[in-house]
């Protein structure tokens, strides 16, 4: 006979091999040893979990010469007529190629004859998700009454096809994937009693790429054999999966943080030589970026642990990272990982998203925390101390708004936060009474109005509108709109009395009230709501508490509104 | 020609060869792999060597087995390919029946898949039984492009074996030595998924004609001109809808030079007659929209691929290009 696959061979042959589904065998095993067990069972759950072995399993305990008992002998003519699939009393039937209507007929008609050797007939019906619906009406029958003698087992991948009308005539169990230190401590009696020497690293890569299926983990095991004899090491796992060691990985990683995008591309252009695909090292850089994430955020998780607590360069790693930027990291992987299945170009797309995770563009805007190792609380902190030191010795000095030039930060939208009125000495007498009687709700209406202010003052005087179009209204109260311009000719333009007049001119028939227009440089703009947030956080603070206790008592409220006399409580 | 000819997949060979050596040889593999690597060549040279009379390890090319797989004449080496667009559940059953007769003596019976991906889930789902629990000495190779398309109950029955694409500095020396020209070849080699399909770009009429042309259009977007909307209509449509392909591929590689370029890299270029172009248009570029330009290079091509007006796929990707980040943000959320 030829060679026989891992899988095949260490097919478990009693309940107690089939591991990391103690939650099924316990209550199989139960309600043999009581007798109880019910005439149709349906296993669900994951590719290589084990229930077809549990079925087979099943069948042989309940035909078992020495039982029926909680696991079979595996010694008596049954179970070993079973084992090797010789039983006629036990059918085992390949749902996904006799799928029709008249399999299932043949089925029922021959359900009803009494079983020639053993006490019971098991159909195992394996795949049953691709039975078509009339196979599936016709067997419903059989299903809920079938003979004494009968037991059905149905087996499937996707329990979501099958009608509920099947679900409800069957003991459903649901298979779970395998747990990586049930499989590796599996992985290590198989290799004892085939005399493979291995090592735990070794063993460690093929249940990470068997990705829960013990199935896909003997496979690989397999193939690591055919790639190097008797004894399997790490590199030769990494070698069949295609994969890369950490170590390569690491110091990738190391110089993605230090930003060095081109040592970083070398590196990949050096693995993608080695016949390595770009696809299968994306995926392993999440892996690694998953478990620094791990790592970083719960370190007192045994499996990264393990894992990782051998080598202390993954601690300086981690560290050199913070959640966010590992998450921001994460993002932009597994979105390249996405972009791949379909791209023709996988080798780009990895090249752009290093050079991306380098450049520390908005979408992973933390790395910069990343380099400089500090947390990013304490760093927008100092931003906002460093702002406000420039800001008062601004002011101390001149009263006017300058126009100095700035950073161009695109200022986040004011109505998320309503200028709030504050209390700290103003930076400016006119920016601050303005603000101070600021509502979003004005905001909301001139921004709305806005476009046919343009278009109005367009129609007035073209030149006008080219000037006043590069500004942005940021606040607004009843009578005044206050607009942020990028560029100091605009607003100056903007402001000279003539044109200054057209605006407010237009603007007061539009809103119905004489409006005065008031401009401002969208630095200073900036500037200014940063250093005004700082005491917005406190008073917002206070005021929410205030509030939320106000509103704890909305009779009390009613009351103050209302009067007591208008007032009447009823529970 | 036997395992040891297949060009550039010494990995895969050898992991072959050590498993007819030592008789480890699974009944059921997943050759999966870009166009053009050789998944199929190997495939029938495993067939050859499983049942060849004379070598253990390889093919001798000259029994009578050999022969007779060679020529496709063999009844025990099956080949199923899509009908239609689909490899259809009767197909599967055929070959269920087929195998469910005892095999001549000694013989491996050998059944080859190709695009196993293209099964319908019915299909698929009746090869399952058959994958993991074969009646007699059999190999099932199935042949995919696409692993991700496979069902996951499929990919865990079989050994799967990756087929690297051929790394293009090994395509371009081996264009050279068959007395191509060897700048042209180099870009025709990051171009093309094989070396097959390489030497046939190569034979294409006026590909550095077009290698030219796709660099000047590209200096005009860098310079933002509206000139290079105005080179979409009277150059690059004129080469031909099914080339509109190439041209993006070339215009993302000549991309890649170009963040190479400004990234300091020292990797050779793929282009490597135009240093004189690549200098000063790599000046003109950051690197953020390099990358943001070349997203939106993928994008046209993903988009080329659907019943799309060509024109305006081009003419959005050159603003897109031109305008920067800000323009492909502004797609994604219009409010």
């Amino acid at each position: 006979m030829s060679y026989r696959a891992l899988y095949r061979v260490w097919r478990p042959q009693t309940f107690s091999d089939l591991i990391g589904q103690e939650h099924v065998t316990q209550t199989l095993k139960n309600a043999l040893s009581e007798g109880h067990f019910s005439h149709a069972y349906l296993f669900s759950g994951p590719r290589g979990t084990g229930k077809t072995s549990a079925a087979k399993i099943m069948a042989k305990a309940v035909n078992c010469l020495r039982g029926p008992a909680p696991e079979p002998c595996n010694d008596c003519e049954a179970c070993s007529k079973i084992t090797d699939a010789s039983l006629m009393d036990v059918v085992e039937i390949d749902a996904a190629s006799n799928r029709g209507v008249d399999e299932i007929r043949d089925l029922r008609d021959k359900v009803k004859y009494a079983p020639t050797e053993v006490r019971y007939k098991v159909y195992i019906v394996d795949e049953v998700h691709m039975l078509t619906a009339e196979a599936f009406n016709a067997l419903l029958k059989t299903l809920e009454e079938p003979p004494e003698h009968v037991i059905f087992i149905l087996a499937t991948t996707e329990p979501h096809k099958l009608p509920s009308t099947i679900i409800s005539r069957c003991q459903r169990f649901s298979f779970r994937r395998i747990a990586k230190n049930h499989m590796l401590a599996r992985l290590h009696v198989i290799c004892d009693a085939q005399g493979i020497e291995a090592d735990d690293s070794a063993l460690a890569a093929v249940v990470q790429a068997a990705d829960g299926g013990m199935r896909d983990a003997l496979s690989l095991l397999d193939q690591v054999l055919a790639f190097s004899k008797d004894r399997i090491d790490e590199s030769a796992v990494l070698a069949v999966t295609g994969s890369v060691s950490r170590q390569v990985l690491g110091d990738l990683l190391e110089s993605v943080v230090k930003r060095d995008a081109a040592t970083a591309l070398d590196r990949i252009g050096e693995l993608l030589e080695e016949g390595l695909e770009a696809e299968r090292l994306v995926q392993d850089l999440i892996h690694l970026c998953r478990d620094l994430l791990v790592m970083l955020a719960a370190p007192e998780l045994e499996e990264v642990k393990n894992r990782m607590s051998m080598d202390e360069r993954w601690t300086r790693l981690s560290e050199a990272g913070s959640v966010e930027s590992f998450h921001s990291v994460l993002d932009t992987l597994i979105r390249t990982q996405q972009q791949m299945k379909w791209a023709a170009h996988p080798r780009i797309l990895l090249e752009m998203a290093v050079v991306q995770l380098c450049q520390g563009d908005p979408s992973s805007a933390s790395s910069e925390e990343v380099s400089s190792g500090e947390q990013p609380d304490l760093l927008r902190l100092k931003k906002r101390v460093q702002q406000l030191e420039e800001r008062l010795a601004k002011w101390s000095g001149a009263a006017a708004p300058a126009s100095a030039p700035s950073p161009q930060v695109s200022p986040p939208s004011p109505q998320e936060r309503p200028s709030p009125p504050s209390a700290e000495p103003a930076p400016s007498p006119s920016l601050d009474r303005f603000l101070r009687q600021a509502s979003a709700e004005c905001l909301q209406r001139v921004r709305q109005q806005w476009p046919e202010v343009l278009s109005r003052v367009k129609e007035q005087k073209i030149t006008v509108h080219a000037w006043l179009i590069n500004g942005e209204p940021v606040a607004a109260t009843e009578n005044s709109v206050l607009v942020a311009f990028k560029n100091s000719i605009h607003r100056e333009t903007t402001e000279k009395e003539a044109n200054k007049s057209i605006i407010q001119q237009v603007m007061s028939r539009i809103f119905g009230s004489s409006q005065q227009l008031v401009t401002v440089m969208s630095s200073d703009w900036d500037r200014y709501k940063a250093s005004s947030e700082i005491s917005a956080t406190t008073d917002d603070a206070f005021e929410s508490r205030s509030e939320s206790e106000e509103k704890a008592d909305p009779v009390q409220r009613a009351v103050d509104w209302f009067g007591e006399e208008m007032i009447e409580v009823t529970d | 020609m036997s395992l040891n000819e297949v060009f550039g997949q010494q990995q895969v060979v050898q992991l072959l060869k050590r498993g007819l050596r030592t008789g480890r040889i699974a009944h059921a593999y997943c050759f999966a792999g870009p166009r053009g690597v050789g998944k199929t060549r190997t495939a029938q040279q495993l067939a050859k060597a499983l049942n060849c009379l004379n070598g253990k390890e390889d093919a001798c090319d000259e029994c009578i087995h050999c022969q007779r797989i060679d020529h496709g004449n063999d009844p025990g080496v099956m080949k199923v390919s899509p009908d239609g667009q689909t490899i259809k559940i009767d197909q599967v059953r055929a070959i269920q029946r087929a195998f469910s007769y005892s095999p001549p003596e000694n013989a491996t019976r050998v059944i080859m898949i190709e695009h196993a991906d293209a099964m319908t889930v019915q299909a698929a789902n009746s090869l399952l039984k058959f994958l993991e629990e074969p009646t007699s000495r059999m190999v099932a190779i199935l042949i995919t492009e696409n692993l991700h398309a496979l069902l996951p109950t499929i990919r865990s029955r079989c050994q799967l074996l990756r087929f690297p694409a051929l790394s293009p500095e090994r395509i371009a020396q081996y264009l050279k030595e068959e007395g191509y020209d060897p700048e042209t070849s180099r870009i025709a080699a990051h171009l093309a998924a094989g070396l097959d399909d390489a030497r046939g770009r190569m034979e294409e009429d006026e590909f550095a004609l077009l290698c030219e042309r796709v660099i000047k259009w590209s200096g005009e977007i860098a310079s933002g001109s509206s000139e290079a909307l105005v080179s979409v209509q009277t150059q690059i449509l004129e080469t031909g809808r099914e080339r509109l392909e190439t041209v993006l591929d070339l215009l993302l590689l000549w991309l890649r030079d170009l963040l190479n370029d400004r990234l300091g890299r020292e990797e050779q270029p793929v282009f490597a007659r135009w240093s004189e172009s690549r200098r000063r248009q790599s000046s003109r570029w950051t690197i953020d929209r390099l990358t943001d330009g070349m997203h939106a290079i993928i994008d046209a091509r993903r988009q080329l691929a659907g019943p799309v007006q060509a024109q305006a796929v081009l003419e959005r990707m050159v603003l897109v290009m031109q305008g920067g980040a800000v323009n492909a943000v502004s797609r994604r959320s219009p409010f």
